[in-house]
């Protein structure tokens, strides 16, 4: 989230104005972070892409309700967390995961598989490594690993997360510190064959 | 200059050790762990048409609602139609209530009823047979101005006041 504030600021003057300019710009600047986080926090690339989509079409329908002065990145995180919650919420409520993946041939495969089995996407994930530990990071509980992603894979502040996440400071710190954990747990194994060492 | 300069460093050194010493979290090895792990995982990217592909959807979407706008106009015109009908209808029976609550009077006893032409309907030939016999000329009846005098001849007969036909 390190941009120029005054580039961001004129930008969302322009947005203001409805200048397609101002707007393509500050896509320009916040896709890759909106489709990265969604897409760790998703696990689906289709759906990362598809909220960071939706983000900036609310975004473009709502920028009046945005204060002027406040962090443009941060409420923009919001927007997409509160997107992709509800994504995810609809997934429970089908019961399962619809997930298009490209397979050894480069083809594009649907799969409807139940949450609890997650195939990694091959098309962002291409290594062993990091396949296992996007299945890791999906086993971690909601709740906790949108603070991680948002901590240690997007680099936001603490106050940014509590911020975006509308709760307290303490429970962010609460939040990292118990995906984390998690997290440690399983990626043990993998830490080992990787180093060859116990951790 | 010399111990001037000592002095300076030894007072800024003092000042150093005065500082407390900062300590890692106890989190440290878990948070390192954890960010070497994730630092291995390769950032998705956004497509190259995103630019595009959020515009166009922003374009379909006002071009859909206007759609739906179209679509649901004929729905409200309709119910407007039929409000209007409502209250049209409504309007016409106050109307009529209450132009005949007012032509009744307010205290009905105490205005004495128009008299009324009463036409009956003929239904027999009695009223016509009796208006004939009032339009018919009527035949002059003299009344007797002296009790009629039986005589006793069988066919001569006196009336009083006629000429007398023997003189």
């Amino acid at each position: 989230m390190a941009r120029t504030p005054i580039d961001e600021q004129e930008l969302v003057e322009l947005l203001f104005q409805r200048k397609e300019e101002g707007f393509r710009k500050l896509m320009t600047l916040y896709k890759d972070d909106l489709v990265n986080y969604a897409y760790r926090f998703l696990g689906s690339y289709d759906d990362a892409v598809d909220v960071a989509q939706e983000t900036f079409i609310k975004v473009y329908r709502f920028i009046e309700t945005f204060q002027r002065g406040a962090r443009f990145g941060t409420w923009l995180f919001a927007i997409a967390r509160n997107v992709a919650l509800s994504m995810l919420e609809d997934r429970k409520r089908r019961g399962t995961v619809p997930l298009t993946h490209t397979d050894d041939e480069g083809e594009d495969v649907e799969l409807d598989i139940p949450d609890v089995h997650y195939v990694p996407d091959r098309s962002v994930d291409s290594t062993i490594v990091a396949q296992r530990i996007q299945e890791a990071l999906m086993k971690v509980p909601p709740v906790f690993r949108e603070a991680v992603v948002l901590r240690d894979i997007e680099g936001l502040t603490y106050e940014e997360i509590a911020e975006v996440c509308n709760v307290e400071l303490g429970t962010v710190k609460s939040r990292i510190n118990r995906g984390r954990a998690i997290l440690q747990q399983l990626l043990r194994d993998l830490y080992e064959e990787l180093t060859g060492k116990s951790q | 200059m010399t111990q001037q300069a000592e002095n300076h460093n030894s007072s800024l050194n003092q000042l150093l050790q005065a500082l407390p010493t900062v300590h890692a979290p106890d989190d440290f090895e878990q948070e390192t762990f954890v960010r070497v792990m994730l630092d291995q995982l390769p950032r998705a990217r956004a497509p190259q048409s995103f630019e595009d592909d959020v515009l166009a959807r922003l374009r379909e979407d006002d071009q859909s609602r206007r759609k739906l706008r179209l679509r649901r106009l004929p729905r409200s015109a309709r119910w407007l139609a039929a409000g209007m009908g409502a209250a049209i209808a409504g309007a016409i029976g106050y109307y009529l209530a209450t132009r005949n609550s007012d032509d009744s009077p307010p205290h009905p006893e105490l205005i004495t009823p128009q008299p009324v032409p009463v036409e009956m309907q003929l239904d027999s030939g009695i009223e016509q047979r009796l208006l004939r016999q009032e339009n018919a000329p009527k035949k002059v009846q003299r009344h007797p101005t002296a009790p009629e005098q039986h005589s006793s001849a069988p066919t001569k007969r006196v009336t009083p006041g006629a000429p007398n036909e023997d003189e």
